[in-house]
């Protein structure tokens, strides 16, 4: 009882200060809200971000609950080469017809396929799993990327951009490509996924019932380098990671059903990239960095919401062994 | 041994049950709901298994029973397909195995799975129906059906919402069993399955093995258990590396038999009755 008494005081506290910056935040709605959504390039960004986020968000909890982070950093370093090259080219002035527009883009797709294909070969054999082989690779393919850019006079503030992402330079046909992207990999996720779910949790079961695994791991691999590419212009290479697992690890927190987890994870990816893109306005900070910080502030915040509460429900349990007549009361602790 | 020998002039051409989602008893003419023809296991140069010869036939209860390394796991995991077969065929209802993935469900000794994998106890058993729903499809009433009397068979069902990882041990074999059950398979096979569980829900195990006798299901047990598999087995099946004997228990459980399943380390005395005592000193340690 005085624990719950105290924690709701606690609580109460915490809610006046939300409400008093909720109050803040609506008397200047137009100058928080609206007046950035009126720059076009602003809208179309974050339309794009908040694609990104959503697809990230659901392929990235298939990432997690597969263990597959570090393939997901692998993949997103080895495309360096391929946007460098199209770099390269694009600078020249010779980009292939049907890269005319986004010549970055193709040349990550191109690259993140050929790379998914690859590490999924590689990593066929289990003997082959060798973490440091692995990164040895894909930290030269990455040293590769950005010495190929950087024979590009002038190069420094572009390779920036792919590292860390460039916003505010998405335009009208990325917006679209990223769309079709998006639309392409959420729907194989949800058409697979009952053979995602059985593959991803018994390896053996699917193998006994002849479901084709390996088919599913380089899908997996696939979409997982379509999602790298699409994102590449939000968050850059570096972040990549961030947006992949930190949605889905908050997710991981709240349920225990991967579709549930899934939908949380699209949605706390949805709102990192919202709440990320204001805050780069507002406060003048990079989009990448701000969409991830978001992310992170979220799972941190969920984090310790449930351990907080893990030990009120712990200390209300100790109380009610002190105060027998009040832990007839108690809520039964396990869920 | 002359069951073995009575395989091999059945072969008959299979039709019905092959499409249907319920399992039912096949009375006559009898096709064996599991042949293992002439099976030779090799790792390399090891021999896991050799030269193995018997069929299970609907509804039956076999044991196996052997050392450790005998090959018990290697022949189930031909079985189920996990391994391809050096040597030899296995014959489900009457068709080779490479064709009936969910005809033959398997209950492995240890799962190597992830515990805090984000599903409840309702989706680890209906990842067994993946091949009855089938691709670009949602589960429909019969499959939710399946999944239910599963869970209920082996009094899972209240705790159907739990996290996996949020189970005890013995709840989590449970869950499994109930996974193969769920699948409605023809044969169902299970390594060491009451290794490490307690006596009351051993024999609530044998309870649901008992219903799947009725609907036809053939069981194949890895058991360390020789007095149980003596008295609660329709047939013996003893391997080590090679077949031994296969078998009504009371035909084939002979001083010698035993001798070359386990090497000299089990020695068998028979009193007046019934009884027979056995004395290890090795195999069954674990």
């Amino acid at each position: 009882m005085a624990i719950n008494a105290i924690w709701s005081l606690c609580m109460l506290g915490v809610w006046d200060r939300m409400d008093r910056g909720w109050d803040v935040l609506l008397r200047n709605f137009e100058w928080y809200i609206r007046r950035p959504i009126e720059i076009d390039l602003f809208a179309t960004s974050m339309e794009a971000a908040i694609l990104v986020g959503l697809v990230s968000g659901v392929v990235g909890s298939l990432v997690v609950v597969r263990g597959m982070s570090f393939f997901a950093d692998a993949l997103a370093h080895t495309i360096l080469p391929g946007v460098a090259y199209m770099y390269q080219r694009s600078r020249d002035g010779d980009v292939p017809d049907f890269a005319e527009e986004n010549p970055l883009f193709w040349g990550g797709l191109m690259a993140g396929i050929v790379s998914a294909l690859l590490i999924g070969v590689l990593t066929r054999n289990a003997r082959l799993r060798n973490d440091t082989a692995f990164g040895v690779d894909f930290v030269g393919m990455f040293a590769l990327g950005i010495a190929m850019v950087s024979r590009v006079e002038s190069y420094a503030g572009d390779l920036t951009h792919i590292l860390f992402g460039q916003i505010l330079g998405v335009s009208d046909s990325l917006l679209r490509l990223t769309l079709i992207f998006s639309l392409i990999v959420l729907g194989l996720v949800v058409l697979f996924y009952k053979e995602f779910l059985t593959v991803s949790f018994d390896p053996v079961l699917s193998r006994t019932l002849g479901l084709p695994t390996e088919f599913f791991r380089f899908l997996l691999l696939i979409l997982m380098a379509l999602t790298i590419v699409v994102s590449l212009q939000i968050v850059g290479i570096a972040l990549m990671l961030a947006l992949l697992i930190t949605p889905a690890a908050t997710a991981s927190l709240m349920t225990h059903r991967l579709h549930w987890m899934m939908l949380l994870s699209g949605i706390i990816g949805m709102a990192s990239s919202i709440i990320g893109f204001y805050l780069s306005y507002h406060i003048d900070v990079s989009t990448g960095p701000a969409i991830v910080l978001v992310a992170t502030a979220l799972f941190f915040f969920v984090f310790i919401e449930q351990a907080l509460s893990r030990y009120a429900v712990l200390l209300a349990r100790r109380i009610g062994e002190f105060f027998p007549l009040v832990r007839q009361r108690m809520p039964v602790a396990s869920e | 041994m002359d069951l073995a020998k009575g395989v091999t002039k059945i072969r008959q051409p299979h039709t019905g049950s092959s499409n249907g989602r319920q399992p039912h008893a096949t009375e006559e003419p009898r096709v064996p709901s599991l042949e293992i023809c002439n099976l030779t296991m090799r790792y390399g140069e090891t021999i896991a298994c050799h030269q193995l010869d018997f069929a299970v036939y609907a509804g039956e209860r076999i044991a196996i029973i052997g050392p450790n390394g005998a090959g018990k796991s290697t022949l189930f995991k031909a079985i189920v397909g996990l391994i391809t077969p050096t040597i030899g065929r296995i014959l489900v209802d009457g068709r080779p195995r490479s064709r009936e993935h969910r005809l033959v469900s398997y209950v492995p000794q240890h799962e190597a799975v992830d515990w805090q994998f984000p599903a409840n106890v309702w989706d680890v058993v209906m990842m067994s129906r993946i091949r009855h729903i089938g691709y670009f499809k949602w589960p429909n009433k019969h499959d939710r059906q399946a999944v239910q009397s599963a869970l209920e068979k082996v009094e899972m069902w209240s705790l159907r919402k739990r996290q996996i990882g949020e189970l005890s041990g013995g709840q989590r074999r449970r869950v499994f069993i109930a996974r193969a059950l769920a699948q409605e398979a023809r044969v169902l096979l299970m390594d060491e399955p009451f290794a490490g569980v307690d006596t009351a829900t051993e024999k609530d195990l044998f309870h649901v093995l008992d219903s799947l006798r009725s609907v036809g299901v053939g069981v194949v047990i890895a058991t360390h258990n020789l007095g149980q598999a003596a008295t609660h087995y329709d047939k013996v099946l003893m391997l080590n590396q090679e077949q031994i004997a296969y078998g009504r228990p009371s035909e084939i459980y002979t001083v010698e038999n035993l001798a070359r399943t386990f090497g000299g380390y089990v020695t068998l005395q028979e009193d007046e009755g019934q009884h027979l005592v056995f004395s290890d000193d090795a195999c069954c340690g674990e």
